[in-house]
């Protein structure tokens, strides 16, 4: 008997575990990671990287970066979350360079590369950004080809 | 019989002079090799000499005793009495303050002598090089402007309708509308065949910066018609000149009562204005004032709250005829001396040259460009952006396919012209010496939509004037010059709030991976006309690769002062990744010299192979670890070569960017 009650105890906490509550909750990835991120990153040869990411409850997301540079990017895709593993695609039909192991811990998500686990990137839980959405890049059009900018 | 004649003929040697247009000093230790004598363009009666660094000492305490008309070493003076000397005297005014740096560059070493006219000049030189004080002896030769003929426009020209062509009313001055050469929305008013976007990019640039007052632009030109309404505003005043005593060198930089600049010509304050406007327009393209609600808008004029750059007027011309590179040479000094950080030159040699060794060896002119380079902004006092001096010249409208001197050097940017379609402009000239393109006006796009009944110059640059009115229409390498002294002027000002502080070198680098494509556009064929005036086709496929690196773009300017973008590379795959941000929209065009990451960065980031920029202008590259890496290249800034001794040819410029290998998207993203 005690040992089905504790079974059961364990069942009932790893339901509560596993329940969404809204942002603040530190081991739930699918609902934790709703909301806004900065990601932290330093290097000596990089100026700045500023790279932000709102992740919306409809499984969307978008992101604006530059790095190094003044004017910002600006992607949008979706993303999925499963068995901790956070994969997505962008709009363009590309797929996102890697998948992520998902740690989220009160409000910084850690997101380390299923390929390669050297790659780690650190995300704080920001304030919504709205300087990043008139700062997008603008550079002529006529002299720019409709190639992809890098690859 | 004038009395020189009898001691020259006892002077004279069989060699002969070199007559023709390269002023070349030649090898050995002989008379002949003191010469650097061009007799095509001769200014008749003057003559530059350079004295040993031995020598200078009695030579100064000499002019100093004769109160300025003689060197005390008695062979030389044999020679002024000879020749019926008028003056003799230090060609770089002394400037208390910096005259130990003047020393330093050899400056005080170069004497100007004016005598009677007559006398062979040939035989003039070499009777000074016969002197053992003497090192150097060199002709003084004509520059000439780079006006072109004033056309004459239909009565009421073409007004352009305001609701028609403005694209962004960024400013309130009324006649913005008429300058497709800053904002470029691609009306048929300009020019039927008008593209947008075929301009410098100030509906971008503005909005970020329009000039900080701490710049100052040496105009080099006619004088700047200081109390023009658009311009006064934005005019250089030397404070302690202006607030001192009438015929006093009250700040003592070896000029007396210099208020806005000085008049080289006449070698006085008086700006003599001598009915031509080209420094007047010039002046205009570059800082104009913004936003006062009358007349047209400068590059750097400001945003109408006394923050426009401020224009210095050296006036080294009078009017349209030629004038003399002594003038020009002293000009660069002052230039220095008085705190200007970019300088502004529309003109170039009358003769043609093909070498910078030709142009560079023994003269003085090039002697104090290199001085304005070395002490100019921020060694000065002037703009701390900038630890030296810009110079900007004109590449000339003879249709040449080669740029002339000072310009062409290899390390002076020189500036070619486009039209309002992107086209070059039918009298550029274009090839070895050309750096970079800006808009310049083409008259014949205009005149052609009339059916050649009206010329108009809709599709020429607009700017100040004074000649027939305030405001006017100019075409030339003289126009799309100023716009890359006020594009860079604004950069500066960028850099300026930036806290941003650049060598010279570091600044070209920016200004010439700060441009579009222009190659593109060089194909077909245009309007042109003959020295006779008679249309004829121009074909443009031979213009490229020759029009510099591409035309100036003001907002990549000021987005490279920000910072130089970070590439990022995926990770553990060949990439092929487009630079075109980083080297400007040129880079297919380019001829890349080098392509270096240091071996420890190489190590780090295990990169396989080489790293190389493909002929399209593509970085290749394979990164197998993550990590940060500093790539540098070099690459020639118009045309195929870097300038030499030998030949004409382009500026080497060194570029660095960082690249980042992680597991980025194939399409750049961060996830």
């Amino acid at each position: 008997m005690k040992k089905i009650f504790m079974f059961a105890v364990a069942l009932l906490a790893s339901v509560a575990m596993f329940s969404s509550c809204g942002s603040g909750e530190s081991y739930s990835p699918k609902a934790a990671i709703v909301g806004c991120w900065q990601l932290q990153w330093s290097d000596a040869n990089i100026d700045y990287a500023d790279v932000y990411a709102e992740f919306n409850e409809d499984m969307t997301f978008t992101l604006y970066q530059k790095l190094q540079s003044p004017t910002f990017k600006h992607y949008t895709g979706n993303y999925l979350i499963a068995n901790g593993v956070l994969s997505g695609e962008y709009s363009d039909g590309k797929s996102w360079g890697t998948s992520y192991n998902i740690v989220i811990d009160n409000d910084v998500m850690t997101l380390t590369s299923t390929t390669n686990s050297d790659d780690i990137s650190v995300f704080n839980r920001c304030e919504p950004r709205s300087d990043v959405k008139v700062a997008v890049a603008s550079v002529r059009s006529d002299e720019q080809d409709d190639e992809q900018r890098f690859f | 019989m004038k009395r020189y004649f009898l001691i020259l003929a006892a002077i004279l040697t069989v060699s002969c002079v070199r007559d023709n247009f390269e002023k070349v000093a030649l090898e050995g230790d002989s008379i002949e090799s003191k010469l650097v004598f061009a007799e095509e363009n001769l200014v008749d009666g003057e003559m530059l000499v350079r004295f040993a660094e031995s020598a200078i000492a009695s030579v100064e305490a000499g002019a100093s005793r004769s109160g300025g008309t003689r060197s005390g070493i008695s062979d030389f003076d044999a020679v002024l009495e000879s020749v019926g000397v008028v003056s003799f005297e230090r060609l770089f005014p002394i400037n208390q303050r910096y005259e130990e740096r003047a020393r330093e560059a050899g400056l005080h070493l170069w004497y100007h002598i004016t005598f009677d006219g007559g006398a062979k000049m040939s035989d003039v030189a070499r009777a000074f090089a016969q002197v053992g004080e003497v090192s150097v002896v060199e002709s003084v030769n004509l520059i000439r402007s780079m006006a072109m003929p004033e056309i004459e426009s239909a009565e009421g020209d073409t007004m352009l309708p305001m609701a028609e062509t403005t694209t962004k009313a960024i400013f309130n001055d009324p006649d913005l509308h008429k300058q497709w050469h800053y904002i470029n929305n691609g009306s048929a008013a300009y020019y039927s065949g008008a593209k947008a976007g075929a301009d410098v990019n100030l509906d971008e640039a503005w909005p970020i910066t329009a000039g900080d007052s701490r710049i100052i632009v040496a105009v080099c030109d006619d004088a700047v018609k200081y109390d023009h309404p658009d311009l006064a505003a934005n005019m250089w005043v030397n404070p302690e000149e202006k607030n001192g005593k009438a015929g006093v060198d009250d700040d003592h930089n070896g000029y007396v009562d210099d208020i806005y600049g000085y008049n080289f010509c006449s070698m006085s304050p008086n700006l003599n204005f001598s009915g031509s406007d080209h420094g007047t327009h010039v002046a205009g393209t570059v800082a104009a004032v913004n936003n006062n609600g009358i007349g047209g808008c400068g590059v750097a004029g400001g945003t109408g709250k006394g923050d426009g750059v401020r224009i210095m007027s050296c006036q080294i011309f009078e009017g349209s005829k030629g004038t003399s590179d002594a003038r020009s040479a002293k000009a660069f000094q002052y230039m220095a001396d008085n705190g200007a950080v970019i300088s502004q030159n529309s003109w170039g040699m009358m003769s043609k040259l093909t070498s910078d060794r030709a142009y560079t060896t023994n003269s003085a002119e090039f002697a104090a460009i290199t001085y304005f380079v070395k002490n100019g902004g921020a060694m000065s006092g002037g703009c701390s952006a900038l630890k030296g001096g810009l110079a900007i010249f004109a590449a000339g409208n003879e249709q040449f396919d080669y740029a002339v001197y000072p310009g062409a050097h290899r390390s002076l940017i020189c500036v070619t012209a486009m039209s309002c379609d992107y086209t070059p402009a039918y009298y550029t000239n274009y090839g070895p010496g050309s750096n970079i393109a800006a808009p310049g006006g083409d008259y014949l796009q205009s005149y052609s939509d009339t059916g050649w009944s009206k010329a108009t110059e809709t599709s020429s640059i607009y700017s100040t004037t004074f000649v027939k009115g305030n405001y006017g229409y100019k075409q030339g390498t003289s126009m799309a010059c100023p716009h890359v002294s006020g594009v860079a002027a604004l950069g500066l000002a960028r850099a300026l709030a930036l806290g941003k502080k650049y060598s010279v070198e570091e600044y070209q680098s920016i200004l010439l991976t700060s441009v579009n494509d222009i190659s593109r556009y060089c194909s077909g064929k245009k309007y042109s006309i003959t020295n006779g005036g008679q249309l004829r086709d121009l074909d443009l496929t031979q213009y490229q690769g020759k029009m510099g690196v591409g035309y100036i773009d003001a907002f990549r300017v000021l987005m490279n002062v920000e910072g130089t973008p970070c590439v990022p590379i995926r990770v553990g795959v060949k990439q092929s990744v487009d630079l075109s941000e980083v080297l400007g929209g040129g880079v297919a065009s380019l001829k890349i010299l080098s392509v270096s990451v240091s071996a420890a960065d190489k190590s780090k980031l295990k990169i396989d192979g080489d790293v190389t920029i493909s002929a399209t202008g593509r970085l290749s590259i394979k990164c197998n670890n993550e990590g940060s890496a500093i790539v540098t290249v070099k690459f020639v800034a118009g045309g195929n070569a870097v300038g030499s001794d030998t030949a004409t040819g382009g500026m080497e410029v060194t570029k660095k960017f960082a690249i980042l290998a992680r597991g980025f998207a194939s399409n750049g993203g961060w996830l």
